[in-house]
């Protein structure tokens, strides 16, 4: 190659790269997504991708916000704290982000607090550990959507005590959800006037729990609260039934998934599940205030991935409304803006939850959103 | 009563998993030197191999064979590509069964994802009471194939002129080859039996335990604890060891705190690396 054809092919590169870079900022409004689709929690952070490219479709094609379409950015963290880190330093340096959708891997939220709320730029996390955005003065930028422990086992909570159970007996795993699940747990059942008799832990890869509940057999307790995730859950819902221990089953919302009910083979039936309204959203009655926000969400993922949404779709699609309806309310695409705009959201319909937040509370989710759930049939349905 | 019966029954249970897991540790340490860090990875493929092959609307029964087979076929691949180029050398073995071992998750992560899946019990049925516990019927096959591929792994290595080489192989594989034993020949077959026993171990147990992609990193562990215990080399000590790891394991989470039950395993595995390295038993005999 001579000299001057090398100058022609760097200029031409020059230009093709300048008319990809225009083509780039028509498109005014960029955000962000940390949505991971590999690595252990690739199967949350995938349908949650999904619902969140639905959620900037459906705004996109309704007009964009003011007139100007979003464009969506979504890098695949891994599940992988390091990756999370740089994948957060692109967005907001290279990329300008105006606002980040958050991963699903609590781990992943931890590990870019510090940058974003360096760079100032508002974070609505998909990790379901309500110490990511606490204590929330100190966290202005970070803010939760999906449901937290604290707020599901409030209604577990109220249920018991409208059925008159004092003394309830906790198993749980020993990962980070299950330890964390039980710690909360044992904060907050004196506020109902209940008392855990007995709490037996298992490893998250144990193949058999009936050890443990044989304890919870002899003990007086009055219902079972099972905090776990993924196969060791399955197992002990069967071993419970194998057990025949007839209490009262509570199991926490990582059990809110189809495959769960699959995976125990009909063990599943009768027990109690918190959760968001999207699996029973035929159950729901017309004056529902969620009822038209999740049918609206239902229809286009179907239309969209030709199946139905699984709750992580649900909680990706919450956080892009979130971020995107904030965006609207600030009319500015200034990052501290948006974030004001976020923490002053008041009753947003989400498909998870009807989410108000503010200076204190940045969960945003209501309890009266979350409704128990019963299996009958390996169906979910709504328990009254 | 009832209770301690349920628990060394959940204890019996569980220990007959990591005895066949063990077992499979000693067919491959016998004739290479090699521990292999990736059986428990072997019993994670054959179980989900059972499950897709069940998922094809295969009778179960045939299924479960072809899971096996294919298990075996994999270790036999596994001994030519990755630990025969290797020689003598027992240290890069064991290295390249932990690669090893990380491959199988992987592909079994791109090809099944990360969810888990079950396979239906053998035969239908609720839970059986006995003496005021309840056993499942799965367990009784738990058991009864635990028993039926000990009985038969003793008499193909006392009876059968293939079993007698595998053992001259493991006692001197110099003199075993003077006599004229094939040594890489046996090192297959060491390889094979080994992804045939934790293939089953791992399909007998996907009924109760199910399966998903990282199952096999405890039980391959829980295996190898069962090895020490029992002796390494020694398949009846293998499967001695891991008995009395699975009744430990359930009596001490049923009476203590179930939260020492991995500790007491691993207290154990010291304990007897530090005074008894030998195991209960011994190496094979030597």
């Amino acid at each position: 190659m001579k000299p001057h054809t090398k100058l022609l092919a760097a200029v031409s590169a020059f230009g093709v790269g300048l008319a990809l870079s225009s083509t780039v900022t028509q498109a005014d409004i960029v955000i962000g997504g940390l949505l991971e689709t590999s690595g252990p929690v690739a199967s949350l952070g995938a349908p949650g991708l999904e619902g969140a490219k639905l959620a900037v479709k459906q705004v996109n094609e309704a007009g964009g916000i003011d007139g100007e379409q979003v464009r969506f950015i979504n890098i695949n963290t891994e599940s992988d704290n390091t990756a999370s880190v740089s994948a957060t330093r692109k967005l907001i340096s290279q990329e300008k982000v105006v606002g980040i959708i958050g991963a699903m891997n609590s781990g992943s939220s931890y590990a870019i607090i510090d940058f974003v709320q360096r760079a100032g730029v508002p974070l609505i996390s998909n990790g379901g550990s309500r110490g990511i955005a606490l204590p929330a003065e100190e966290k202005p930028f970070i803010f939760v959507a999906p449901l937290t422990d604290l707020l599901v086992q409030s209604v577990i909570l109220s249920d018991m005590k409208a059925k008159g159970i004092t003394k309830i007996a906790v198993l749980n795993s020993d990962s980070g959800f299950g330890t964390s699940g039980e710690e909360q747990l044992e904060h907050h059942v004196a506020d109902y006037g209940i008392e855990i008799v007995v709490q037996k832990t298992f490893g998250n890869s144990d193949t058999d729990m009936t050890p443990q509940l044989l304890d919870i057999r002899n003990s007086d307790a009055e219902a079972v609260v099972l905090w776990s995730t993924g196969p060791a859950q399955a197992i002990a819902t069967r071993n419970f039934r194998q057990l025949d221990l007839d209490l009262p089953f509570y199991l926490s919302h990582a059990a809110n998934d189809f495959n769960f009910i699959k995976l125990t083979e009909g063990a599943a039936d009768g027990v109690l599940i918190p959760s968001s309204k999207l699996y029973v959203k035929e159950d729901l009655p017309a004056s529902d205030p969620q009822k038209e926000a999740i049918e609206t969400f239902a229809t286009g993922y179907e239309a969209e991935y030709g199946q139905s949404p699984a709750t992580f779709a649900g909680n990706g699609y919450d956080a892009a409304m979130l971020l995107m309806q904030a965006i609207d309310a600030a009319d500015l695409t200034d990052p501290k803006l948006i974030r004001d705009a976020i923490e002053t959201t008041q009753d947003h319909v989400g498909v998870t939850a009807v989410y108000t937040y503010s200076p204190e509370d940045h969960f945003g989710a209501q309890a009266d959103s979350v409704v128990l759930l019963t299996v009958e049939d390996g169906k979910f349905v709504i328990k009254d | 009563m009832s209770d301690l019966l349920q628990l060394i029954i959940s204890g019996l249970m569980v220990g007959s998993i990591y005895g066949l897991i063990g077992i499979g540790f000693t067919t491959i340490y016998n004739v290479t030197g090699i521990v292999n860090f990736a059986q428990g990875d072997l019993a994670m493929i054959g179980a989900i191999l059972a499950i897709t092959f069940y998922g094809l609307s295969l009778p179960l029964a045939l299924a479960i064979l072809l899971s096996v087979i294919c298990v075996g076929v994999l270790a036999a691949i596994i001994e030519r590509l990755a630990i025969r180029p290797l020689g003598n050398s027992v240290m890069r073995g064991i290295i390249v069964t932990i690669g090893v071992g990380s491959i199988l998750q992987g592909v079994a992560i791109s090809g099944w994802g990360t969810q888990a899946y079950s396979l239906p019990a053998f035969t239908s049925g609720g839970p059986i009471p006995v003496l005021g516990a309840t056993i499942l019927p799965q367990t009784f096959w738990i058991l009864g194939t635990t028993v039926v591929l000990m009985v038969g792994l003793y008499l193909f290595f006392t009876r059968s002129y293939l079993g007698k080489a595998f053992r001259a192989c493991a006692i001197n594989s110099f003199a075993a080859q003077i006599i004229g034993i094939r040594l890489n020949n046996i090192r297959v077959l060491g390889f094979v039996l080994s992804g045939f026993f934790g293939a089953i171990a791992g399909i007998i147990v996907a009924p109760i335990a199910l399966t998903q992609f990282d199952s096999g990193v405890a039980i391959g562990i829980k295996g190898f604890v069962a090895c020490i215990i029992g002796g390494f080399g020694n398949p009846i000590g293998a499967a001695l060891g891991g008995l009395i790891l699975g009744i430990i394991e359930a009596l001490s989470s049923g009476y203590l705190s179930s939260g020492f039950k991995n500790a007491i395993a691993f207290v154990m595995l010291i304990g007897f690396l530090v005074w008894k390295p030998t195991g209960i038993l011994g190496e094979l005999e030597k």
